[in-house]
C-alpha cells in the first residue's frame, strides 16, 4: 500500500527523502549510485558479467562491501522476491 | 618555613615533583627544608644569603566561568574563578589556600612553571589572583636537571613572556567561547523541539576532527570492491629464486592480463638493462613531540596521549628534556659531550656512547622544524632509577637511541635493479643492500631496511622464469584512522597544537563520539556530524579553526593585541550564533531524528535474557575501552538490575539469528568476518564453540 508516509520516507532507513520522487534517502541514493558504478567497473574488467552474477559476487565480500551498499542490495533482492 | 618577620622570594612551580627538583637545585646545600601547608609541600631554600620559597601548583588552579546565570546563548562574558569552586572533584583547593597564605611576606615572585603558553598562564593567574601582583621574574629551562635550573635562575628574565602569556590567555578565551556556545546552541535546539535534555558538546577543534572520522566512514560505507589483476612471476638467478615485478603494477581488465601471460609463455627473457646506484641515508631527525608520538605508536602501540603522559613522567624525573616541543634542533650549547659521557654510565648505551665520543664529532644531524622555547626531545644524561614502569623504560630507550643516532654517520645503501625483456614485456628484479651501517647501528631496534642481494648479471644474459601468472585482486576501502594517523591528519590540517591534539582525541572517546583502536564513529558521532554538515557546516570544517590558530599565533608574535582579537572574535561568534538561532528548530528536528535512529542502531537485540527472562541481550560498546560485549537491558531497571554479560570477539559483524543453541539453549548469533559467516552460541565457553574451532563453519 502506498501511503503518504511511504512517499516521503526512505524504505530502508525510514529517514526523510530529499524529494518524494527519489527512491531512497540521500545516503542510500548515493549507495545505489555506487552500486551501479561498481557494475560498470566489473563489466569492463571481466568483459562479460550479468547483474545477478555481480550482485552474488559482491555480497561475498563481507565487511569490505560498504554497509549502505549492502543494505540497498539486500532491500532490492527482497523487494524482487516478494 | 621562613621565620615570621622575614620576607622571601616566592617561586611558583607547575607541579609538586617539579617544585622538589627546583628547590633541591636552588638550595646551596642541596637540602631545602620542606613543610606541609594545607598538605601541600612547601620548600624553603637558601641561595646567596637569600630565602627562596618554592611552592607547587597542580597544573591550572583557575578556570573560566560565565558571568551571570542564564543558560542560554550567546554567552560572551567570563571571569577566572578557582577551579574547586565550580568542579567539586578538583583537588586544587589546598593549593589555592597555600598560595594565598604565603602572599603577604613575598617580596618578589619568580615564575618557575614549564616554559610555554600553558606554564605562563598558570603562573600569571596565580600571580594576579592569589598573590595580587602584576609582575614577576621568569625562569626558563628545558630540563629539570640541576645545571639547567641553576642557569635558568642566574639568567632569569626580569618579566613574564608576554607573547606566550597573551597567546595562552586568548587560547583559553576562544576555546571557552566556542565550546560553551556551540554546546549550548546544540543542546537547546534539541530541547526546544523534542522537550528532552541531552548535552551535546562539541569544541572548535573536536568538530572538524570528528568530521574527519565520519567522512572516512561515509566513504567506507559506500565502497564497492573493484577487480584488478597483477602479474605474478618468479625468476631463477644462479640457483636462487626471486620475485620479478611486471612494468604495470595493476592491470584493469582480465583480458589484458591474460594476453600478457600468453605473450610471455615461453618463460625465457634476457637482461635488457642493469641500473645500480648508491644512496646515502641520513639519520632520522631528533624527536619533536609529534614524531615521538608517531614512533611510539608504531613500535609500542602507545596512544599519543599515553606517550605524552609517559614523557611527562620522564621529564619530571629529569631524565629527558621538555616534551611539548615542535623542534627538531639540538643546539651545541646543550653540551652533547657531557650528555653522552653521562650516558656511558648506563650499560646498555655504553659502547655506542664511547664510539661517538671517540669520533669527536658532536654536531648532531637536525631536522627543519623549530620551536621558540625548547630544543628537540633528548636525554639529560641522568641515570635512570629503578622506579620507572616498563612502558616508561621503553619510551626512554626509544628517545636515547634516537638521540645517539643523530651523531651517527650517514648509512650507505646500494640499490640494483635489473630489467628483463620477454617478448617486449618488461619485468624488474629489485635488490638493495646496506653496505655501511652508520647511524642505523644505534637505532637498529627501531629501523629496518630491506636486504635483498642480487648477483651480477650481464646485458643480454638469458633469464629463466619459474612462472608468469595473472592473479585476480580486489580494491579495498581506505583504512580507518588510528590515534596516530588521526593526530597526523590534525597536524596536516593545522588544527589544534602539539600540546592539545592528543587530548582532543581522548575527549572524542570520552564523549562517546568514537570507539575502537581502529577508530570508528559511533551512531551518536555520525548523527551529530551529519546534522552539522548539512545545516551548519562552519563548525565542522577545518577552515575556521585553522584561522583561529593563525590569529593566536599572531597574538604570540605581538602582531595583534588580545583585547582587539577577542573583541573581533566575539562579534564574529555572535553573528554566527544569530545564524544558528534562525535555523535552530530545523537543526533541532534533524538532530532529534538522527539521535533516535542512532539510539536504535546502537542496540542490536540478540534475544531474550536467559537469567532474568525480562530484558533483552544487547551489544554494548564500552565508552572507556571501545570494547564490545553482550549485556542485559534490565541492568538499568533498578528493581531487576540483571548483571548478565558475555564477552564478544573484538572484530567481525554480529547479528541476530532468532535461533537457539542446541547445547545450552542460549541464543545463537551470526558472526561475519570478511567472507566467512557462521552461527555461534553467544557463550564463549559453550561446547558448541569448541566444535566450531575444530570443524570450521557449523552453519552457513
Ligand atoms: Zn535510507
Amino acid at each position: 500500500m502506498v501511503t503518504k508516509q511511504n512517499r516521503i520516507l526512505c524504505p530502508i532507513c525510514k529517514k526523510t527523502k530529499n524529494k518524494p520522487k527519489d527512491m531512497y534517502c540521500n545516503k542510500h541514493s548515493l549507495a545505489q549510485k555506487s552500486l551501479k558504478k561498481g557494475y560498470e567497473d566489473w563489466l569492463k574488467a571481466y568483459g562479460i558479467m550479468s547483474w545477478d552474477e555481480y550482485i552474488k559476487n559482491i555480497l561475498d565480500f563481507g565487511d569490505l562491501l560498504g554497509i549502505l551498499v549492502r543494505e540497498v542490495v539486500e532491500y532490492e533482492l527482497y523487494f524482487k522476491l516478494n | 618555613m621562613p621565620s615570621k618577620s622575614e620576607t622571601y622570594t616566592l617561586g611558583i612551580a607547575e607541579k609538586p615533583q617539579a617544585a622538589k627538583r627546583i628547590a633541591r637545585a636552588l638550595d646551596e646545600k642541596g637540602k631545602p627544608s620542606v613543610k606541609r601547608l594545607n598538605n601541600v609541600p612547601v620548600y624553603t631554600c637558601t641561595r646567596n644569603e637569600k630565602k627562596i620559597v618554592v611552592v607547587p601548583a597542580i597544573g591550572h588552579l583557575f578556570t573560566l566561568k560565565q558571568i551571570g546565570k542564564t543558560w542560554n546563548y550567546p554567552a560572551l562574558d567570563y571571569e577566572w574563578v578557582p577551579t574547586h569552586t565550580v568542579d567539586k572533584t578538583a583537588r586544587t583547593k589546598n593549593f589555592v589556600s597555600t598560595f594565598s597564605s604565603l602572599r603577604k611576606k613575598a617580596s618578589n615572585v619568580i615564575i618557575m612553571t614549564d616554559y610555554d603558553r600553558e606554564g605562563e598562564v598558570i603562573g600569571y593567574i596565580i600571580l594576579k589572583y592569589l598573590l595580587k601582583k602584576n609582575q614577576a621574574e621568569r625562569m626558563k629551562f628545558s630540563t629539570l636537571t640541576r645545571w639547567d635550573i641553576l642557569e635558568a635562575y642566574d639568567n632569569r628574565e626580569k618579566e613574564l613572556n608576554l607573547g606566550f602569556l597573551n597567546s595562552g590567555l586568548i587560547r583559553h578565551y576562544i576555546d571557552w567561547l566556542y565550546g560553551i556556545n556551540y554546546s549550548r546552541a546544540l543542546s537547546l535546539s534539541l530541547k526546544h523541539v523534542a522537550e528532552k535534555f541531552k548535552t551535546i558538546s562539541i569544541g572548535r577543534v573536536q568538530g572538524p576532527t570528528l568530521a574527519f572520522v565520519v567522512e572516512k566512514e561515509n566513504y567506507i560505507n559506500l565502497f564497492v570492491p573493484k577487480p584488478y589483476w597483477i602479474i605474478d612471476s618468479e625468476v631463477r638467478v644462479n640457483k636462487e629464486t626471486c620475485p620479478a615485478f611486471y612494468e604495470k603494477a595493476r592491470i584493469d581488465t582480465k583480458k589484458e592480463a591474460q594476453n600478457i601471460v600468453k605473450e610471455c609463455n615461453n618463460l625465457i627473457g634476457a637482461v635488457k638493462d642493469v641500473e645500480e646506484n648508491q644512496k646515502n641515508i641520513p639519520p632520522r631527525p631528533p624527536f619533536n613531540l609529534s614524531d615521538l608520538q608517531r614512533e611510539a605508536y608504531k613500535h609500542f602501540k602507545f596512544s599519543p596521549s599515553k606517550t605524552l603522559d609517559f614523557a611527562e613522567v620522564l621529564y619530571l624525573k629529569a631524565l629527558i628534556s621538555y616534551p611539548r616541543t615542535d623542534s627538531q634542533k639540538l643546539p651545541m650549547t646543550l653540551g652533547h659531550k657531557r650528555i653522552l659521557t653521562n650516558l656511558t654510565k648506563n650499560g646498555s648505551y655504553k659502547t655506542y656512547c664511547i664510539e661517538i665520543i671517540e669520533r669527536k664529532r658532536f654536531k648532531p644531524f637536525e631536522g627543519r622544524k623549530k620551536d621558540a622555547a625548547h630544543p628537540a626531545i633528548h636525554p639529560t644524561g641522568n641515570l635512570i632509577g629503578e622506579n620507572l614502569s616498563l612502558n616508561e623504560k621503553k619510551l626512554y630507550d626509544l628517545i636515547v637511541k634516537r638521540y645517539l643516532a643523530v651523531f651517527g654517520e650517514r648509512a650507505k645503501q646500494v640499490n640494483k635493479n635489473i630489467v628483463i625483456n620477454i617478448n617486449s614485456h618488461h619485468f624488474e628484479i629489485r635488490g638493495s643492500h646496506i653496505v655501511k651501517e652508520g647511524w642505523i647501528k644505534y637505532y637498529k631496534t627501531y629501523v629496518s631496511y630491506l636486504d635483498i642481494f642480487i648477483p651480477d648479471l650481464k646485458l643480454g644474459e638469458k633469464i629463466f622464469f619459474n612462472f608468469i601468472n595473472e592473479k585476480e585482486h580486489f580494491t579495498e576501502p581506505t583504512r580507518r584512522f588510528n590515534e596516530s594517523t588521526l593526530l597526523k591528519m590534525m597536524e596536516d590540517e593545522q588544527i589544534g597544537t602539539k600540546a592539545t591534539r592528543a587530548g582532543i582525541i581522548k575527549t572524542l572517546f570520552g564523549r562517546g563520539y568514537v570507539v575502537g583502536s581502529v577508530i570508528k564513529p559511533t551512531p551518536l558521532g555520525m548523527a551529530v556530524i551529519e546534522v552539522l554538515q548539512k545545516h551548519y557546516p562552519i563548525i565542522v570544517k577545518p577552515d575556521m579553526t585553522r584561522n583561529l590558530e593563525l590569529l593566536m599565533e599572531n597574538v604570540q608574535e605581538e602582531k595583534t593585541s588580545v583585547d582587539e582579537a577577542i573583541l573581533s572574535k566575539k562579534k564574529e561568534l555572535k553573528d554566527m550564533l544569530l545564524e544558528f538561532h534562525k535555523k535552530e528548530s530545523e537543526i533541532g528536528i534533524a538532530l532529534n531524528m538522527n539521535l533516535l535512529t542512532s539510539e536504535k542502531k546502537s542496540f542490536i537485540n540478540l534475544g531474550a535474557c536467559p537469567e532474568c527472562k525480562v530484558g533483552e541481550l544487547r551489544i554494548i560498546h564500552s565508552k572507556k575501552t571501545g570494547k564490545r560485549f553482550i549485556a542485559c537491558s534490565s541492568y538499568k531497571n533498578s528493581s531487576i538490575k540483571c548483571e548478565v554479560t558475555y564477552p564478544l570477539p573484538p572484530y567481525g559483524e554480529i547479528n541476530r539469528t532468532n535461533k537457539i543453541c542446541q547445547f545450552d539453549g542460549l541464543p545463537l548469533m551470526e558472526w561475519k568476518r570478511g567472507r566467512k559467516k557462521e552461527h555461534v552460541c553467544i557463550d564463549f565457553h559453550c561446547l558448541s564453540r569448541k566444535e566450531v574451532g575444530k570443524n570450521g563453519n557449523k552453519t552457513e
